[in-house]
């Protein structure tokens, strides 16, 4: 067995879904709904409520799942909306229990429906999601299009089988005078990689539980399903990684999304509930290799513009030469970049950092304030291809990612780590001193009392011989015991749903009109931000996706001397104010009439009184 | 009136309605004629008459439908006596992805037309009907030819696929547009008389311009093209229809419009060419790919960019193809695309990295080659010289019909203007005398690339009794083409199972590839020695030996996605 596949399987297998939890059946009333129970839920709030909810159905999944997206507030007739998106990776049961929750509470809440309009997927992947509720447990994100993961003869013909009856997929453990794993010594039931470099020995092969079907020597490869549609966005999409998919948007359930988004230009913010958090772990600015001081251009451009291509050049004398040679054309910076070929932006923008610490902020006092633990273990870092980084990339419109839950660390480990750092993994957890995260976890295990780990029992396997059977249990380290999980909701979903107070509120919010003589008068309008997200983002700005605010000035008798008839309002920062000013003639007094509109806010007209 | 008159007279009307009739199916007959430009309903009924001609060697179906609900048609050609469709490597050929490139269609149907009129006449053709099975989509941008044929246009407009965009972000979709002011079918260019233009009238033909040199005083100033400025925002034609490009909307590497214009909002959000692309996916044996484009006179292959590159045995197929073609094809050039330009979302990448297929753009005509001059191997030396060499060209070969003289206009916003300049049908388009040579020279490079597909041939080369009750049987696989049974990126990538083969019947107690044939060398596979995956190189071999124990009928069978299926037993 070849390094690659054991560390697939322990990638698979141990550290990513580590986890499960015989602690998760229900206590009390509440209790993890499966699929048809969250779509009869959606059904009853729907038909309860029809002037204000509507439900979309985007796509059907490849095992012939509805993906349906809840809509509320259809009472309001224009402005902003926000779009919350579960569980695309289908293995976040409680992401699902949060977009129901989420609806419930906006339907008693309507504060929070009157300026903004919700669009909610409570399902991003529901095929993958049934294996939560399936036995055995297995956690896996692939949904039901076929796809041949190790391109043999065959396809969906190596999958996971309990061995040992247990109802939980888990891992097998092999003595072997090759093995590559020890003993470790934080807890005798947790294996660690033997490092050679220091004298150890490795006396155990690892593999997921199951047999080899298919007698190729690789134990659970090609499992039924291909795709998971929670990294199948075309941001950093991952080509030839067999469950990215082939192409971005070839999962029917990402295409559906991504359509109907596109769809609804007054999306201003999305919400993705999944594992990774934005708000607890929050993006970092990236660095670039570019340097606007120090432009060296392409042989091709360099031809076009009559520069040298041996030479640096600034942004302002690369826009000046572009300017000379394409008179008619606005150049700007975008238009510089797009022509040097920089390609797509990799990370988060600095000056929408501004706002995603202010977010957090409010994020983590909301978590004290409900009485829970802000001192969580680390989340998953956003994946490429994920839905939460194309929001934010491709959008350009504030991405909000929330995990809603994670188990909890006694001792606050991760502020200490040095905040690039990857997720903890096998071999970053064993860092001096501090616990490995597999060990946080039995800790963690420990003190809740959760039967999160199911105990090395040996086994006699028909290929493998003398095994042991054991691991985490499925969904144990990413999703808490039903008894648990209500009051994790009930103390983030008010936060989620304040957002929609911070969603941009652009209007017209002042004027002054100054006579300069003979019918002529200056003309300055105020447009005010009254919220505190900018709008658009930076990053919105780059790639000029989010819908223009554009404001026109109409009124009889009244012309235009200086100034656009509609003029795109340009960025406005939260809680800022931008002037735009014409000149108009009006020969005898009147009203002009400025309209302020986009998909994305609440279209407006002022009346302004010219003359007199 | 006689009886013997009014039978002749009611004689007399059939044969003028007749003469009516043929007239108007003459112009679309098999054999086609392609000295003319099809309208897309003439191109679709070009399809139904060779369909109609040879109902047993063709298909013809839809891909699916267009923005503007057209149906992308594809006929498919092969003798299906000669193997199954699937059975046989696909060569796939298309065109007009772009809609104003009309004369790629034509190629694709000169193409179609060629093999099936010369099939059972000409050897090389029978043998492609027999051996491969071709796909060919004429009109790829069924919206855009349909509106660049039909609607006054540049040579470059309506490129694009009907997707509303907001170009000038000003909240408007496609307010501004071109207009045909003079109504003459054309989208020309405008001109004002302007002392501080740059440019003046053309001392030697006063039709062109040229710019003007310091010290002189200026004449005219360009205004673009033809059209208004329909929204009032102060630009003329900012916002025209589209622009989604249909060649930057496909699913490998695709990167959104910030960072390659045209891009679309998301990949495949052109639903014609969603419908192309599941339709290809479902033809694995696809493994040659041609795409024709206008212009320039060139042969590109991948990678798209210049920070990706191609396993050298992709490159020496390439490069023994796209030499042949340059030959084929005087004046195009072989290249990888990015030396053009950088692109991403394109189809070409998408069926090379995404479909395992060698894929081919074909950028047909120069206008270079619109000359008037006693010597066409001079080139020519001064820059303006071109510009008055096509003239003359339009003047003597083109019949005056590929420029419009300059005539006054009286503009509502700009006031006493001039339009004129090339028309639609110049420039990117050969005139259509040239058109026969263009689609023939073409056809016949996609020619060339579909016989060197494949071929694969399996021949049990030695059993030998080496031990009680155990045989060993060695097994070659060799090609007898120059193009390997598989891409070696499609390979290396892991893109679909590699080509296998497979022993059973008898029990193999071990298996594996031969090494070194005279030396005994064999690379035993551990698991499952009945299955051995492979690819067979262009002109190459691949040698695999089997120990087998017991005696009977051994099966050997050999499957290959885009090579075909082979099957062989033998007697132990």
């Amino acid at each position: 067995m070849n390094q690659i596949f054991i560390q697939a399987i322990l990638f698979i297998g141990l550290f990513m879904p580590v986890s499960g939890a015989r602690a998760q059946s229900s206590t009390g009333d509440w209790k993890y709904r499966n699929f048809q129970e969250v779509q009869s839920n959606l059904k009853t709030l729907q038909s309860a409520n029809p002037a204000v909810v509507a439900l979309h159905k985007i796509a059907v999944s490849p095992g012939g799942k509805e993906v349906t997206v809840i809509e509320i507030g259809r009472d309001q007739s224009d402005g902003p909306a926000i779009f919350v998106g579960a569980n695309f990776d289908g293995i976040t049961p409680l992401a699902t229990e949060g977009a129901l929750h989420l609806a419930r509470y906006l339907m008693d809440n309507p504060e929070f429906r009157t300026n903004v309009r919700w669009y909610i997927l409570p399902y991003g992947n529901p095929d993958a999601a049934v294996n939560f509720f399936a036995k055995p447990r297995l956690q896996s994100r692939l949904n039901a299009m076929e796809v041949n993961l190790d391109t043999d003869d065959q396809a969906n013909e190596d999958g996971y089988e309990d061995l040992n009856g247990d109802g939980f997929i888990t891992m097998m453990r092999k003595k072997a005078p090759d093995g590559e794993y020890r003993i470790s010594d934080e807890d005798p039931r947790l294996l660690v990689k033997a490092d050679p470099a220091k004298s150890e020995k490795g006396i155990y092969k690892l593999y997921t539980e199951g047999i080899d079907n298919d007698g190729d020597g690789l134990y659970n490869e090609d499992e039924p399903g291909g795709v998971n549609p929670g990294i199948n966005f075309p941001h950093e999409f991952r080509h030839f990684v067999k469950e990215a998919g082939l192409y971005p948007g070839q999962a029917p359930e990402t295409y559906g999304v991504m359509k109907f988004i596109y769809d609804h230009p007054e999306i201003a913010m999305t919400i993705t509930f999944g594992e990774s958090n934005l708000l607890m772990d929050l993006p970092q600015e990236g660095k670039s290799d570019f340097d606007p001081t120090r432009i060296r251009i392409p042989e091709r451009l360099a031809r076009q513009t009559g520069l040298s291509p041996a030479q640096t050049y600034t942004m302002e004398q690369l826009i000046q030469a572009l300017s000379a040679r394409f008179p008619d054309a606005e150049v700007t910076e975008n238009m510089v970049l797009g022509q040097l070929s920089t390609g797509p932006e990799r990370s988060f923008r600095k000056n929408d950092l501004v706002f995603y610490e202010s977010l957090s902020k409010s994020y983590k006092e909301a978590l004290k304030n409900a009485g829970l633990p802000v001192s969580l273990m680390a989340p998953e870092k956003p994946a490429n291809g994920s839905f939460e980084l194309w929001s934010y990339f491709h959008l350009g419109v504030p991405s909000v990612a929330l995990s809603l839950w994670e188990p909890e660390i006694q001792k606050d480990t991760t502020t200490a780590a040095a905040p690039s750092s990857a997720p903890v993994r096998p071999g970053s957890a064993s860092q001096e001193k501090k616990p490995s995260a597999e060990k946080q976890l039995l800790d963690y295990f420990n003190r809740k009392g959760i039967d999160g780990f199911a105990g090395w029992q040996s086994f006699m396997h028909p290929q493998l011989g003398e095994v042991e059977i054991g691991g985490f249990i499925p969904f144990s380290a990413n999703t808490p015991p039903a008894g648990e999980a209500e009051k994790w909701l009930k103390g983030q979903i008010p936060f989620v749903a304040s957002l929609a107070h911070s969603i941009p509120d652009i209007g017209i919010t002042g004027e002054e009109v100054t006579a300069l003589g003979a019918g002529v008068y200056r003309v300055e309008l105020f447009i005010e931000n009254k919220s505190t997200l900018p709008y658009p983002t930076d990053m919105g700005l780059r790639n000029q996706q989010p819908a223009p605010v554009i404001l026109s000035l109409d009124g009889n008798g009244i012309t235009l001397i200086e100034g656009q008839a509609r003029t795109p309002v340009t960025a406005i920062g939260g809680n800022q104010t931008s002037k735009v000013s014409f000149v108009v003639h009006a020969a005898k007094p009147g009203d002009l009439k400025a309209k302020l509109e986009s998909p994305a806010i609440r279209n407006q007209t002022r009346s302004i009184r010219i003359g007199n | 009136m006689t009886m013997i008159s009014r039978i002749h007279l009611k004689l007399a009307v059939l044969l003028v309605l007749a003469g009516l009739l043929t007239n108007a199916q003459n112009k679309i007959q098999v054999p086609l004629r392609f000295d003319f430009y099809y309208t897309l309903e003439e191109m679709n009924q070009a399809l139904e008459a060779l369909h109609k001609a040879y109902p047993k060697l063709t298909r013809l179906e839809s891909a699916g439908k267009s923005e503007e609900g057209r149906d992308i048609m594809i006929l498919t050609i092969h003798n299906p006596d000669k193997g199954a469709e699937l059975t046989k490597p696909g060569v796939y050929v298309d065109g007009n992805i772009h809609g104003n490139e009309i004369q790629a269609g034509e190629v694709c149907l000169y193409y179609a037309n060629l093999l099936l009129t010369k099939y059972g006449e000409n050897e090389r053709i029978t043998q492609l009907l027999d051996k491969n099975v071709h796909y060919i989509v004429p009109v790829v941008n069924v919206d855009g030819r349909a509106a660049f044929m039909s609607e006054a246009n540049t040579p470059s407009t309506n490129r694009t696929i009907r997707i509303p965009k907001d170009d000038d972000r000003d909240g408007l979709f496609d307010e501004d547009g071109y207009e045909d002011l003079d109504g003459d079918g054309n989208i020309c260019q405008m001109r004002i008389r302007d002392p501080f233009g740059m440019y003046r009238s053309d001392p030697e033909d006063p039709r062109l311009m040229v710019r003007v040199k310091p010290g002189e005083q200026g004449e005219w100033t360009l205004l673009g093209y033809e059209g208004i400025d329909n929204d009032g925002d102060g630009r003329v034609n900012e916002d025209a229809e589209g622009y989604v490009d249909p060649n930057r909307n496909w699913g490998y590497r695709w990167y959104p419009r910030y960072v390659e214009r045209g891009a679309g909002y998301y990949p495949f959000s052109g639903v014609g060419l969603k419908a192309l692309a599941e339709w290809m996916l479902a033809k694995p044996n696809i493994i040659m790919v041609f795409a024709f484009h206008n212009m320039g006179g060139m042969w590109l292959r991948g990678p798209a960019t210049q920070d990706e590159s191609l396993d050298p045995r992709d490159v020496a197929l390439y490069d023994y193809l796209g030499e042949n073609a340059e030959k084929m094809t005087p004046g195009y050039r072989y290249m990888p695309s990015w030396q053009l330009y950088p692109t991403f979302g394109d189809f070409g990448e998408f069926t090379y990295n995404l479909l395992g297929a060698y894929s081919f753009i074909g950028e047909l005509f120069m206008s270079s080659q619109e000359t008037y001059r006693k010597d066409i191997t001079k080139p020519l030396e001064d820059p303006n010289a071109t510009g008055r060499e096509r003239l003359k060209f339009n003047d003597h070969l083109g019949l005056g019909e590929m420029y419009k003289p300059w005539t006054a206009y009286n503009h509502p916003q700009y006031g006493e203007i001039e339009i004129g300049g090339w028309v639609k049908i110049s420039s990117r388009l050969p005139q259509p005398f040239m058109l026969p040579e263009l689609v023939h020279r073409n056809a016949a490079v996609v020619m060339f690339a579909a016989e060197q597909t494949p071929e694969i041939s399996m021949e049990i080369f030695e059993v030998k009794e080496i031990g009680r009750n155990l045989n060993r049987v060695r097994v070659r696989l060799s090609n007898n083409k120059a193009m390997p049974s598989m891409t070696a990126n499609a390979a290396g990538m892991k893109l679909y199972p590699r080509d296998m083969l497979t022993v059973s019947g008898l029990k193999v107690v071990a298996g594996g590839k031969i090494t070194n044939l005279h030396f005994d060398r064999v690379t035993y596979k551990e698991h499952k020695p009945e299955l051995q995956f492979l690819t067979v190189p262009g002109f190459g071999k691949e040698e695999y030996e089997f120990l087998i124990e017991g005696k009977g009928t051994l099966q050997i069978e050999y499957t290959s996605r885009k090579a075909g299926t082979l099957k062989k037993s033998v007697k132990l």
